[in-house]
Parts: structure tokens; sequence; C-alpha cells
């Protein structure tokens, strides 16, 4: 033998190697190959006669799974442009329920409305594959068209106060003070003809002549 | 010459790798033992086999000469493949083959000394009186006499001794794999397997003294 402990006397790895002969007997290493076979399809002939309907069954649920994501993910992409009768039917119903507020220019309860309204758009969005799915009676499509015809009913989303303050800014109006005399008015009424907004300035000229009646443009004006 | 050819014949039929071989002229390419047992940890029965004809004899010479007894040595045989068997699912490649194989056989001759007491000192081996057919009847007789000689001499090696020289001799391990069967440490095993030739050693050359 080729180990470092016994390099150094070979002599006595020849004498061992003179005496050991032995073989394993033959029944012995039948029987060990025996049962190393039986182990062998034991181990894997048990789970083959499930592992293969497992792996059809696995494959098929995961397929069936992915078709379906992919249906939703499709259908939820243009839900903007499929109408879903069940969630406009609903829609309707509230806003029967909770009916206009009595003063239109009341911000909050326009912005109540718009907050119902967001909340019924989301809703629809949820619950579009299923309302997809849904067939859709006459009597449906019925309450459909008077609920869109109520959502037309409804006042304008409320104007934030920003887009009020900003449109007062924008108010081509005379004041009081330029309204005090003739002059002073139909001067206002010059500059807004000046500024491109004439029909302002025929407004304020009307209600100028209507005050006073007596006044006459001076002439070179339009 | 007959030794030898029957060598030869063994070894053109991939049926032994011992270390004593290693010089012979690779012939036939032989598979890693690691990868035969991953094979048939995949199911391949015929890697296992390849295997089994690999260490059959060496791990059987172990035992036999370990425990003494032919029916002990067959008991514990068996154990030792049908643990090697079972292991298959479990087995990773991390360490040699041989290492893994001659550790389960020490164990398993472990647990048979724990379990029949009485095994040391009763021996039933009774050496081969065999000689070549040249040979005068006095050499035969000497070489016979040497022999049974040896036989005695590792009969009477204390139980580590002869064990880490059989490691050394039938399984062809390094002294650390020797240590790691054995479960002591490097140095410990090296002392050992000296220990061992230096009594063996005396036995041939001092047959007066040993006889």
């Amino acid at each position: 033998m080729t180990t470092e402990a016994n390099d150094n006397d070979p002599r006595v790895s020849d004498a061992y190697r003179e005496i050991a002969h032995e073989k394993t007997p033959a029944g012995l290493d039948r029987k060990i190959l025996a049962m190393a076979a039986a182990e062998a399809r034991a181990a894997h002939g048990v789970p083959r006669t499930w592992f293969r309907p497992l792996a059809w069954a696995a494959t098929i649920a995961l397929s069936f799974a992915l078709v379906l994501e992919i249906t939703q993910v499709d259908e939820i992409a243009h839900i903007g442009d499929v109408a879903s009768p069940r969630a406009d039917a609903d829609l309707a119903e509230r806003a029967e329920e909770s009916p206009p507020p009595a003063d239109a220019g009341d911000a909050l309860g326009k912005q109540k409305n718009e907050e119902l309204m967001r909340q019924q758009l989301n809703k629809r969005s949820s619950d579009a594959p299923a309302a997809a799915k849904v067939t859709i009676s006459p009597a449906q499509r019925e309450r459909a068209a008077a609920a869109e015809e109520q959502d037309r009913m409804l006042p304008e989303p409320a104007r934030t106060f920003a887009a009020i303050a900003e449109e007062k800014e924008q108010d081509n109006s005379c004041d009081a003070d330029a309204r005090a005399s003739s002059e002073t008015w139909f001067e206002c009424v010059s500059a807004l003809r000046d500024a491109g907004q004439t029909e302002s300035a025929e407004q304020e000229l009307e209600a100028l002549l209507a005050e006073f009646p007596d006044f006459r443009e001076p002439p070179g004006n339009p | 010459m007959a030794a030898n050819a029957e060598i030869v014949a063994a070894v053109s039929a991939g049926l032994c790798t011992r270390p004593a071989l290693a010089y012979a002229p690779a012939m036939v390419h032989e598979p890693d033992d690691s990868a035969l047992m991953l094979r048939y940890q995949d199911g391949d029965v015929t890697a296992f086999e390849v295997l089994y004809r690999r260490h059959k004899d060496p791990i059987y010479r172990y035992l036999l000469r370990l425990c003494g007894h032919r029916d002990a040595a067959e008991d514990i045989f068996q154990e030792v493949w049908g643990k090697i068997v079972k292991a298959r699912s479990s087995y990773r490649p991390t360490a040699k083959f041989t290492t893994f194989l001659y550790r389960v056989a020490h164990n398993c001759f472990i647990d048979h000394v724990r379990r029949n007491k009485r095994h040391a000192g009763n021996t039933t081996l009774e050496p081969e009186l065999h000689g070549d057919p040249g040979e005068t009847l006095e050499l035969t007789t000497e070489r016979s006499l040497a022999r049974e000689r040896l036989e005695l001499a590792l009969q009477t090696l204390p139980d580590e001794q002869r064990d880490a020289f059989l490691l050394s001799e039938e399984g062809g391990l390094s002294m650390d794999q020797i240590a790691s069967v054995t479960g002591c440490n490097r140095e410990t095993a090296k002392s050992r397997v000296r220990y061992a030739i230096n009594k063996l050693r005396s036995a041939i050359d001092e047959p007066a003294e040993s006889s």
C-alpha cells in the first residue's frame, strides 16, 4: 500500500497481502445487491406514481391562474372604455338616496358629491371583471340610463377657492369708483376696449347709457 | 505470477481499484466513487453494483480481521452496506467516499463490540496455507509459518493499532483519514500505525521469538 506509514517497510505490507486473500461470499453479494436494488426501486418507484399526476395538475392550475390574471389585468386596463351597468345602477341608486344639495354654490356639498363619485368609480374598477360576466337586462339598461341623466343634472363639481379667487381677479367689470361719473365710466369702457375685451366693454357701455341717458360718446370712438 | 494475472484480470474487469494497483496502466476510465454514489442516489442500481464490487473485498477483510469471526464479519458487513444504501438519499460528496465507507464500518464494528462483549481474544481465523507449485517443501513450510506468525501477530495487536493498520492496508487511507475514521488526532493515528508495523515486522523478522 502507498500510505506514508508503511512506505518505509513494504515487507510488512507484502507479507500482509500474502495472507489477505479472503473474498466476500457470493451469497452475501447477492443479498446486498438485491437489497440495494429493492431500496432503489422503493425510493424511486413510490414517488413516481404520484409525482407525474401532481406535476400535471400543478402545471394546469398555474396556467389557468396565469391566464385568469392576464385577463383581469386587461379588463382593468380598459375599464374606462367598458361601461359597467351594475356599477352604474349602483351609482344611480346612490344618487337617488342622496339628492343634490339645495344650494348649488355650496362647495362642501359639491365636494362630498365628488368624493362619492370617485368612490363609485373606484368600486366600478374593482367590480369590473365580475360585472362583465353579468348579463344585462333591459330594466337594468333603463336604470343605468336614468342614472346617467341624473349625473348630468348634478351641479358642476365645486370649484376650489383658489379658482374662484383667480376668477375674481379676472373680473372685467368697472368698479364703483369708475361708475361715479359718466367720464370715468367711459374711460373704463375705453380701457376695456383697448384691452380687447369688447364684450365686457359693450356691456359696460350699455349700463353707462342706461345710467346716464344724456351721455354721448366723444367723436372718434367706435 | 498467478497473483499478478489475477490482479490484471480484476483491473481489466473494472472491479478493483485498490491502491496497490495504482501503477497499473489506466486502461479503463473508472468513475469516481462519489459520482457512482450520486448516480445510485438517482436510482441507478448498476452504479451501486460497480461501487460495491470495488470496495466489497477490502471492507470484508477489514471487518474479518477486526473482529476475527467470519459470521460476525458477515453480519457487520451486511449492516455496513445496508447503512450505505439507506444513506444514499442524504449522501453529499463532502468527503472521500472511502473515508465515509470505512467510518460506517468502524462504527458498526464498535456497535457490534458493545453488543457482544465476548469478541475479544476469541478469534477463529485460520491462515490459508497454500504455496506456489514450483516451491520446495521447505520454502513452502517456511512461508506458511511466516504467514501464520503474521496472522497471529496481527490478532494479538491492540484493537486500536490493528484498526489503524487495517484502515491503512485495506482502505488505503491516509493518516488524516484514519484519524477521521477512528476519531483521534493525526499524531495518534500515525503512532498507532507505526507501533502496529513495528510489531508485525518483529513477528516476521524474528520467527523464533514470535512463534
